[in-house]
């Protein structure tokens, strides 16, 4: 678990949605071939050559200090540079642009919506030049690298990234932050995770064959749980790649799981007053997307005690306790995880209270107040309980063990079940950074 | 419900040392408090005549206890969490101080503040001191556990096993409670005290009026940054002047949901009551 303030977490936790329409007055595409830059190209190469992945350097300083249009300019160039390594004698590239009401713009004006971008005697030389040192490096090599300079960016120095300046588009995705159920602010989405996507979905052969690029989904995804952001566009996008992976489709349902909540649904209620959408669905149907979601990561991996968790807590709060009970005790029995058999047994209690039966629904609070003694919802819970058969005695002995531990922010686990899935997110990024620095192709 | 047959003794204890004989009883009373209103005031000077009680539809004989020889145990539960502003919270503990500086001498309170956490920042005692000095702690910011404290004071002032009141202030909605509302409203229907909230928020507060619902009490809506010490207060004066009617169940099985029904002979009048209770079978 994590031992970070919740405070912090809260007001970091994020959910990510367009929340309004397309607008019509979109930005012109950049003009092309004038707006090509040889010489952007080969600074971001050199960035990419110099950044030790995991690692502030200067080279991920530089990175992080590029404004938007000009990683817009970059998001267009590095797939013509990439399409060059491919495809040497190719002289002319389409690039769908990065800003989708360019593209939307273009489509309702009955264009083709990429953008063009031809080279003539004195500008394909440079371009082939640029693409000449790919080969060299291994186009494999450079890609991942250079996903990871975004990746760190991103992770690692988003502070350092520039503001937005003028006229956003309506579209762009937004980073959406909730504090105690209330919306607090919402900052338009960096282009380094667009970028790095689309570097990623450039390794050959395949990216769904590639286990760099699952391994990198996976961490990324599990970090920025872990760092309380649910990026529904990320998720989008690995689920697009790697449909059947257990561990995203897992994250996946954590991140519905979490819509689910009150937190969440709080927070959308005076939106869904204000006719908008705030990118989730009720509490319902959030549910049943998650549960849905665990299913199919069990079906790929019939041992994911913690998928087999998230399914039982999710049945018990759609009312299937008999379901919820099997589920539950199933991850009791097999798990090795003391994180996973707090939970289960914490969501086990309350199963069994649903289902009519106290006496087990006590044990099972039981073991969980012996896994975590200081914890107090396990207390409160078996205060509860012995109000309910007359016990005063221990009524009052747990309610004092449940307020009298309360007292660190890490106390109880359960405070941070909304992150904990992401818990190994940042062992696992470090992994995928290591992965490259052991010199894989 | 078990802490409202057991109601007669528990009372005792309030003034009592641990030096006097104790003894046990094969009698079960029950309490129910009433609160009798006309255009929305309190009506005072009704006799038991005035009252008609039935427990699960079988009319009941039923005296009038003098409430005045029953102190009060009020549980102050206050949200400080994340969503409060500092001036709001400057104005909630003078409102906290105001309810205390309106207790009367034998009278005892707890306090329970609550973020995602709660933390008992002063058990139930006659030394109101520690009561006012306790409303001065940091508050311990975060997500708000609304349901978690209102189980955490119905349990506590339901093991004093005094004349209970529990007043639960809050500006925002149940974010990361482990106990789930509906759970916590069953328990309100298990314990004694009467339960009143006061709510500075702009959301849905169907949980506190499903909560106060279940023992009686309201939910006192002051907008957001309203000031509270007026609400306080104002509960406090209501609580003061409810009735408090005691029977012994007669012709009603014992165990499970005994259902209340609560009259007044007096035309216009309104009675608040708790809809029924649940006791636990011999």
């Amino acid at each position: 678990m994590t031992a970070r303030p919740l405070v912090w977490a809260a007001a970091r936790l994020v959910a990510v949605a367009a929340l309004v329409g397309p607008a019509p007055t979109a930005a012109q595409p950049p003009a092309r071939p004038d707006g090509w830059d040889a010489g952007r190209l080969e600074h971001w190469l050199g960035v990419v050559d110099r950044h030790v992945p995991g690692e502030i350097d200067s080279a991920l300083l530089e990175a992080a200090g590029w404004t938007r249009d000009e990683l817009h300019e970059l998001w267009i160039e590095t797939q013509v540079l990439l399409r060059a390594v491919a495809e040497p004698q190719e002289d002319r590239f389409r690039v769908l642009p990065l800003d989708p009401d360019a593209a939307i713009a273009r489509r309702r004006r009955g264009l083709d919506p990429r953008v063009e971008m031809r080279f003539g005697p004195a500008d394909l030389p440079r371009l082939g030049a640029l693409a000449a040192r790919v080969r060299t490096s291994g186009p494999n090599h450079v890609v991942r690298r250079a996903a990871l300079v975004h990746t760190d960016v991103a992770t690692l120095t988003p502070d350092r990234i520039p503001a937005p300046t003028g006229a956003l588009s309506m579209s762009a995705p937004r980073r959406r932050s909730i504090s105690d159920g209330r919306g607090g602010g919402a900052e338009v989405m960096s282009e380094h995770w667009d970028l790095a996507r689309m570097l990623v979905a450039a390794v050959r052969p395949a990216p769904e064959q590639d286990s760099w690029v699952r391994d990198w989904y996976r961490a990324t995804l599990a970090a920025s749980q872990h760092d309380d952001f649910f990026d529904s566009i990320h998720l989008r996008h690995a689920l697009r790649v790697f449909p059947d992976d257990p561990v995203i489709l897992f994250l996946a349902g954590c991140e519905h799981e979490a819509f689910a909540s009150p937190l969440f649904q709080e927070f959308a209620r005076p939106l869904r007053r204000a006719n908008l959408r705030p990118g989730f669905g009720g509490a319902g149907a959030e549910l049943d997307r998650a549960a849905a979601l665990f299913r199919r990561a069990l079906e790929g991996d019939g041992a994911f005690d913690e998928a087999r968790l998230r399914l039982g807590r999710v049945l018990s709060l759609q009312g299937r306790a008999d379901d919820a009970v099997r589920e539950l005790s199933h991850v009791l029995r097999d798990t090795d995880d003391p994180l996973v058999e707090y939970y289960a047994a914490l969501f086990l209690g309350a199963a069994h209270e649903s289902a009519g039966n106290a006496a087990p629904a006590r044990l099972a609070y039981q073991r969980a107040a012996t896994l975590v003694p200081h914890a107090p919802a396990a207390h409160l819970a078996l205060a509860r309980l012995a109000q309910r058969r007359g016990d005063r005695a221990a009524q009052v002995a747990s309610l004092d063990r449940a307020l009298a531990t309360a007292d660190t922010d890490d106390n109880d686990p359960w405070w941070a079940y909304r992150a904990s899935q992401g818990r190994h997110g940042p062992t696992w990024l470090d992994r995928v950074r290591r992965t490259w620095s052991q010199g894989a192709p | 419900m078990r802490a409202l047959v057991a109601a007669f003794c528990a009372v005792m204890s309030l003034g009592q040392t641990a030096a006097r004989p104790t003894f046990t009883s094969g009698v079960e009373g029950v309490r129910v408090d009433v609160l009798v209103t006309e255009n929305g005031r309190p009506v005072t000077g009704l006799t038991t005549a005035d009252f008609e009680l039935r427990d699960n539809g079988v009319r009941q004989a039923v005296a009038l206890e003098n409430q005045r020889d029953l102190p009060l145990g009020v549980v102050l539960t206050l949200d400080f969490s994340a969503s409060l502003k500092p001036d709001d919270l400057a104005a909630l503990r003078r409102a906290g101080r105001s309810l205390v500086d309106a207790l009367l001498p034998g009278d005892a309170a707890a306090l329970l503040t609550f973020s995602h956490r709660v933390l008992r920042q002063v058990p139930l005692t006659r030394a109101l001191d520690q009561v006012r000095a306790g409303l001065d702690v940091t508050p311990t910011r975060g997500p708000t556990s609304l349901a978690d404290a209102a189980l955490a004071a119905l349990l506590l002032g339901d093991a004093d096993g005094g004349r209970t009141l529990v007043v639960v202030f809050s500006d925002g909605v149940d974010t990361s409670s482990y106990q789930r509302p509906e759970v916590v409203v069953e328990t309100a229907r298990r314990v004694n005290g009467v339960v009143y909230a006061v709510w500075a928020g702009d959301g849905d507060t169907g949980f506190l009026r499903d909560l106060t619902r279940a023992t009686g009490g309201r939910v006192i809506d002051i907008g957001k940054a309203g000031d509270p010490g007026p609400a306080f207060l104002e509960i406090l004066s209501e609580f003061r002047g409810r009735y408090l009617l005691t029977y012994t169940p007669a012709g009603v099985p014992p165990g499970g949901w005994h259902a209340l029904d609560v009259r007044v002979a007096r035309r216009g009048a309104r009675v608040d009551a708790r809809p029924g209770y649940f006791s636990a079978a011999p």
